[in-house]
């Protein structure tokens, strides 16, 4: 190609960037926009409803835009504050406390009318409000309720002994009486209220020591031994379950409407009482609201929007069309949802409902609770145990926000370490100048620097940054500068001894372990597949090489999923040869020995493939001839490869391995989404471990970026020992 | 043609000194022949001459214009590679229009030229293929028709025969020489095989440690070496040397050495030293014969050649190579005793620091 | 491909222990593959745990779910999405590319001041833990107005891949050898011709195995998409394809039918490239 072609080529290309960039910026300045995560048939009712208010509201345009559930609230807080957030936007109402403390949501008191809020159900108001303030008007209300297959179940039973031995009855081999996300506490909760638990009785959610939350979780060992429920209940499994008529009755929301087949017959009821305490077994309860930027410019058109869409029409057609639990009370008169016996019956359930608390620290309850859950599924511990260990990991993941420090000595050196690198950089600069290398260091640099240049702004900029933040603690998006407190606290392992799961050593230790099983086991898988496959003789090569590349081509999140659907304790097809053979299934994921094996399954197996093609390259540059003298020589097939193959793949294997050892290292894809840390965080390395704290457990940005430098410093120091290491064998070679 | 010269040249690398001041100036339409042992500078100062490295210190002139600022691509120079550098992913013809194109000749001008260059080189039934099809002889076609196909005013040939089996050599050199004589242009030619240098020359000039030790035409610096590491390097195999000292008999200068051997300097072209000084006399094999002498010893090795044949004689110390002929060659057998002479009248004489102080030369 | 061992055929035995050796080990490497083939192709959620990688029955629905995606208001989200992918990975490659052989040729070729330097910052990328660089990037990008656009996902792609591209080709460029590079010069060949005309055509293998890292560095990519975009018309495959298996929904079907749309591409590019696939990783040196 000619030099003019190349620029058209690089003109063609920024052309399509710019237009690309440029397509969005057309939006209208005008509209509202709302954000909202409806999909299916609720979207199309939202759609219906705004269709609707652009009839009666020409002047009003609106664009609606849908922001998967996942992301959307890490959006929000994202993108409000910087202008480039939604004027309105549907979400749960359960983080009105952080939203309304940080100021992204705005107040509704003002504009409302008096008596406005008595059109509402008088329950879904109480959650919208924070301090005294109304945040949100509802648009529609989540809570669990009692499915049953009336075929089975013909009956809702009226307490949890009737549903225990109605349950127990049901189950068999395969079958169960009842199946729910046991695991979660927001599927747990209906229990944990029935036995007398409260929220917030003091500054933690719930009193993990506290009578209820044990008898709540004896409950569910009772349900487990009698292997009435699944263990390992994913979504999928229990509607996969429900619909094939294995799983009686399923504790879920309207959502789970969705997934039931049109063959399957059922019903849905409110959820029985407790019969030890004779409470009602009560569900969280979850509004679906609509919100007002706090940085909307246009906020009354805002809030005539968000009355037009919890309006009672809008309501009657969210209801109808988008089959949800509207909040609006007298949509419920009309026939349309008043006679349809599912919405009904969520609409009975709101009655024994406890709203979700809408308060930041609400949010810490959830891995705790699962902890203890989860324990009490494996069947390996007590109630009592279980509690006791959810109430340790609460205080972990809680862990006090360390006391601000002074930041004018770590200003003081900070300064000093940059005057320095700039003198360092000045006397270099001088020194170039000096030798009269200006015009080949310009000439050189500007083929490499555009390379460096974005190198450094986008990848060392952000991580120097990121190395800053590790000096702050990060609650609620305030930033404090606590020095080396994360470090420190990290480095003490505070809240777990160093031999427990979740202390900084235990992860370190695990992660060794696992790039060193990993390396090794692809390097030696590799090795010998690249051994055989370079025999002359061999037949059907291509067809061998192509088969074992494959695992390269598939993306590595995806392969992780397979994998994670491959050791599934139902229905994995590990578990399912196993039995073949005639073995018992085994719960992969709930000691560490298994878990551990999931995850490096996983990756050997989508990392073999690499190794393999380095080996072969490499196979293939040792001249022939070296054989043919070892075998003059009586060098047997072991000798050649231990004098010959290894030393002469060695230039070739030691960057590839360093290389492997550093992805390995940092391979946060494959432990998150296999094995997520199971059984109770003890799979999980370095690298996930901060993740969890970056975007999880209240987004402790800064103890996540301290856990990011000590990753980086254990690795620099292993790259430099490595590199010293290899020099020295070169030099002794 | 344009004329080349060097001036005071001088490379070195952080603190190794490779070329140590070389002045030499090559005339117009010469072919002068770089030769000298592995790193004696005699790349890197072609590397100069082409502009592939900048001179430490120094003048290049070529053509009387100052070259050292100027970038390779403008002195006009065509250049011939050890490994020929033929460019893999192109055809024969692209190869050689390659220089062509990148100076934007017309299109038919590029043709005309590349067919003509193939014509003289042998290569019109080659331009399809690409340099990976080629035998060894090929490719040196092509390196050469690259190089002439621009009409430099300079040639430089970098050790261009060294990758190519003996009898291919010989061609290529022949060759090479009915070129030089039918284009004339000057070329600069690298080799430590001093056979070619010898075949191929106007002048030869020998470098040894970076510096310049002889220049002249071929026969001049067989016959008249300047110092001993010439009159050693260049002839094949390489010339005797007989460590002794100055005397006198009847009046006249002569050589001496410990074993009784005693040479006349009768014919020495220049004043001999003063009787008593050390010296070393430098006798080719072929000023070696077999007969009644004074040298005497084991013969440790014979390369027989057919008519001739060089034996190796192992005579206290001193290794010497003779060149026997005829009888002598056939019947010397390894192990045995062999007394030789020195031819009459012939022989370098060499000072004890190397220089030459003069050579023998009986007509006979 | 040349294969080295003498060619003195091997006893029976060794050859039956050679092919059973890569008959299990290809099973093992198709196994997971050809589970999802049957995922996608089975009806509804209906999964049996019988580790037969047969279906039982055979279905495209998911794969019409999948490709007919839209959203609420009519648009085409997969073809959208798709398009995106397509865009995003070509551009990454196309401007990774662009940097990358540039910088790995002067590091290869030329001696300067703070060549050292930049080969070790380059090197050291590779050792940075990708968690703490989300929240500056997208801090970044927000300054730039890049967010919610593909361009700031073609830098940032682009971008992350060139320091390990660079290395790649520098060891490729660096067993270029480098008398055709002077004979170029002599040829009267500027830097940016040799650079163009010699050494990229004969970089070939490497090229082809760099833009294939590059554009599956692009095309795979989710946790940043996810983070960078709002708009679902702005998607690229990965990011939808995730929500398929959310935390909310779980769709194993459609999951399985989109990771093997998402896939295919670049099995086919791997099968396409894999002849240089072997040398291109492993420079060998290049013969005349």
């Amino acid at each position: 190609m000619q030099s003019p072609e190349l620029v058209r080529l690089v003109v063609a290309i920024l052309a399509t960037l710019v237009f690309a960039l440029g397509s969005q910026g057309a939006a209208a300045a005008e509209a509202l926009t709302l954000w909202h995560s409806y999909r299916g048939a609720e979207e199309q009712a939202l759609n219906q409803v705004l269709e609707d208010f652009a009839n009666s509201h020409p002047e009003t345009p609106v664009i609606a835009l849908a922001i998967p559930y996942e992301v959307m609230a890490s959006k929000l807080t994202t993108t409000i504050p910087r202008g480039n957030g939604p004027d309105l936007f549907i979400f749960a109402h359960e983080r009105i406390g952080g939203w309304a403390e940080s100021g992204l949501v705005t107040a509704l008191d003002p504009y409302l009318q008096a008596g406005e809020l008595a059109e509402f159900l008088p329950q879904t108001i109480p959650p919208l409000r924070f301090k005294g303030s109304l945040y949100a008007l509802p648009l529609a209300f989540k809570s669990t309720a009692l499915f049953r297959n009336t075929q089975l179940v013909p009956e809702a039973p009226a307490s949890t002994d009737e549903l225990l031995s109605m349950a127990a009855r049901l189950s068999a081999e395969g079958r169960f009486g009842l199946a729910y996300q046991s695991d979660s506490f927001y599927f747990h909760a209906p229990w944990f209220f029935g036995f007398g638990g409260a929220l917030f009785r003091n500054d933690a959610p719930i009193e993990y020591g506290g009578r209820a939350f044990t008898r709540s979780l004896e409950f569910v060992a009772q349900l487990q031994q009698y292997k009435v429920i699944p263990s390992e209940p994913t979504g999928a499994l229990i509607s996969s379950l429900f619909n094939q008529g294995k799983a009686a009755m399923v504790v879920s929301g309207p959502w789970f409407l969705g997934e039931i087949e049109d063959q399957v017959e059922f019903a849905v009821s409110p959820l029985p009482r407790v019969s030890a305490t004779g409470l009602p077994a009560s569900p969280f309860l979850t509004d679906e609201a609509v919100f007002v930027s706090a940085f909307s410019e246009r906020q009354s058109a805002a809030v005539q929007l968000a009355r037009h869409l919890t309006g009672r029409q809008s309501a009657i057609v969210r209801g109808n069309i988008g089959r949800q639990i509207v909040a609006h009370a007298a949509a419920w008169e009309d026939p349309l949802l008043r006679d349809d016996a599912v919405l009904s019956a969520f609409r009975a359930q709101l009655a024994t409902t406890v709203a979700m608390d809408n308060r930041p620290a609400m949010r810490d309850v959830w891995e705790p609770t699962q902890l203890a859950l989860k324990k009490i599924l494996r069947g390996k511990a007590s109630a009592s145990e279980a509690a006791a260990a959810g109430a340790a990991r609460h205080r972990a993941i809680t862990r006090p926000l360390p006391e601000p420090a002074a930041p004018q000595l770590y200003l003081l050196l900070a300064t000093l370490a940059v005057l320095g690198s700039l003198g360092l950089l000045l006397r270099w600069g001088a020194e170039v100048v000096r030798r009269g290398e200006t015009a080949s260091a310009l000439r050189s640099w500007s083929w490499a620097g555009p390379a460096t240049l974005a190198t450094a702004i986008l990848v060392f900029l952000p991580f120097a940054v990121g190395l800053v933040l590790a000096f702050f603690a990060h609650r609620q998006g305030d930033w404090t500068f606590v020095g080396l407190a994360n470090f420190i606290d990290i480095l003490a392992a505070r809240s777990y001894g160093p031999t427990q799961p979740m202390s900084f050593y235990f992860a370190l230790g695990v992660t060794l372990l696992w790039t060193v099983l990993n390396v090794a086991l692809h390097l030696g898988i590799g090795l010998a597949l690249a051994l055989i496959l370079n025999r002359a003789t061999l037949r059907l090569r291509p067809i061998y090489r192509v088969l074992l590349i494959l695992p390269w081509a598939v993306p590595n999140y995806i392969t992780a999923l397979i994998w994670k659907g491959l050791f599934h304790k139902q229905f994995g097809a590990i578990n399912g040869f196993l039995e073949w053979l005639g073995l018992d299934a085994v719960s992969w994921f709930s000691s560490f020995g298994t878990a551990f094996f999931a995850n490096l399954c996983t990756n050997v197996w989508l990392g073999f493939p690499f190794m393999m093609v380095i080996c072969m390259g490499a196979l293939q540059s040792i001249p022939s001839d070296l054989y043919e003298a070892a075998e003059m020589d009586g060098a047997g097939w072991f000798d050649q490869l231990r004098h010959v193959t290894l030393p002469l793949l060695r230039p070739a294997l030691i960057p590839a391995v360093l290389l492997g050892t550093v992805w390995t290292f940092n391979s946060f894809n494959i432990v998150y989404l296999v094995s997520g840390g199971e059984p109770d965080g003890a799979t999980e390395i370095l690298i996930s471990e901060a993740y969890r704290w970056a975007f999880t457990r209240r987004e402790q940005y800064g103890y996540a970026a301290a856990y990011a430098v000590l990753i980086f410093l254990i690795l620099l120091g292993w790259s430099a020992l490595s590199a010293r290491i290899a020099r020295h064998a070169e030099a002794n070679s | 043609m344009s004329s080349v010269e060097l001036d005071a040249v001088h490379k070195s690398y952080e603190d190794l000194e490779v070329v140590r001041g070389i002045s030499l100036r090559i005339e117009p339409g010469e072919l002068l022949v770089l030769v000298g042992p592995s790193g004696c500078g005699k790349s890197t100062t072609l590397r100069m001459i082409a502009g592939l490295e900048e001179l430490s210190a120094g003048e290049l002139r070529i053509g009387e214009r100052r070259m050292n600022e100027i970038s390779p691509r403008d002195r006009d120079i065509g250049m011939v590679f050890q490994s020929y550098a033929l460019y893999p992913h192109m055809s024969v013809f692209d190869n050689i229009a390659f220089g062509l194109t990148l100076r934007k000749l017309p299109k038919a001008e590029i043709q005309n030229r590349v067919h003509e260059v193939a014509r003289m080189l042998g290569l019109e039934q080659l331009l399809e293929r690409r340099p990976g099809k080629l035998s060894g002889g090929q490719r040196q076609r092509v390196a050469m028709g690259r190089a002439i196909a621009r009409r430099p005013k300079v040639f430089l040939f970098d050790e261009p025969l060294s990758n190519l089996d003996a009898a291919l050599r010989v061609q290529m050199r022949a060759e090479l020489q009915a070129l030089h004589a039918r284009l004339g242009t000057t070329m600069i030619y690298v080799t430590h095989d001093q056979v070619e240098a010898m075949t191929l020359a106007d002048r030869i000039a020998v470098l040894d440690q970076g510096v310049l030790q002889q220049v002249g035409p071929p026969l001049e610096v067989f016959e008249r070496p300047a110092n001993r590491f010439v009159a050693g390097f260049i002839g094949s195999p390489a010339m005797n040397f007989i460590d002794g000292e100055i005397g006198t008999r009847d009046g006249h200068a002569v050589f001496t050495a410990g074993s009784g051997l005693e040479v006349s300097l009768e014919h020495l072209d220049r004043e001999a030293p003063a009787a008593g000084s050390k010296a070393s006399l430098g006798l080719r094999p072929h000023d070696l014969a077999a007969g009644d002498g004074p040298l005497a010893g084991q013969v440790e090795a014979v390369e027989a050649m057919g008519w001739e044949a060089f034996a190796h004689i192992r005579c206290g110390e001193t290794l010497l190579i003779a060149r026997l002929e005829g009888a002598d060659a056939a019947n010397v057998r390894r192990g045995t005793e062999l007394r030789l002479r020195p031819r009459l009248g012939r022989g370098t004489l060499f000072a004890s620091d190397g220089r030459a102080i003069g050579h023998c030369r009986a007509e006979s | 491909m040349s294969t080295l061992k003498t060619g003195r055929p091997p006893s029976l035995l060794n050859s039956i222990g050679s092919h059973c050796a890569l008959v299990m080990a290809s099973a093992a490497a198709l196994y997971p593959v050809l589970w999802v083939v049957k995922m996608a192709l089975s009806p509804g959620q209906s999964f049996d745990s019988s580790p037969s990688p047969i279906p039982t029955a055979i279905s495209f629905e998911h794969f019409v779910a999948v490709t007919t995606h839209s959203d609420g208001a009519g648009t085409w989200l997969f073809g959208h999405q798709l398009f995106n992918s397509l865009l995003v990975a070509l551009a990454t490659t196309a401007v990774g590319m662009l940097l990358s052989c540039t910088a790995a040729y002067a590091f290869s070729r030329q001696r300067f001041p703070g060549r050292e330097a930049g080969l070790t910052a380059f090197l050291l990328t590779q050792i940075f833990p990708g968690v703490v660089m989300m929240i500056p990037l997208y801090l970044l990008l927000d300054a730039a107005g890049l967010l919610d656009s593909l361009s700031g996902l073609v830098l940032v792609y682009s971008t992350t891949s060139v320091p390990f591209c660079t290395w790649m080709l520098k060891g490729y460029f660096d067993t270029i050898p480098r008398d055709l590079e002077e004979a170029a010069i002599m040829d009267g060949a500027s830097s940016w011709t040799t650079f163009w005309r010699v050494i990229l055509p004969l970089a070939r293998p490497a090229l082809a195995v760099t833009a294939l890292f590059s554009f599956m560095t692009a095309w795979n990519e989710f946790i940043l998409a996810a983070t960078l975009m709002n708009d679902e018309s702005m998607f690229t495959l990965p990011v939808a394809l995730q929500r398929y298996v959310g935390e909310y929904q779980t769709d194993w079907g459609s999951f399985a039918a989109g990771a093997l749309l998402v896939s295919v591409p670049v099995m086919a590019l791997f099968y396409a490239l894999q002849k240089h696939l072997v040398g291109g990783l492993t420079a060998g040196a290049v013969k005349g």
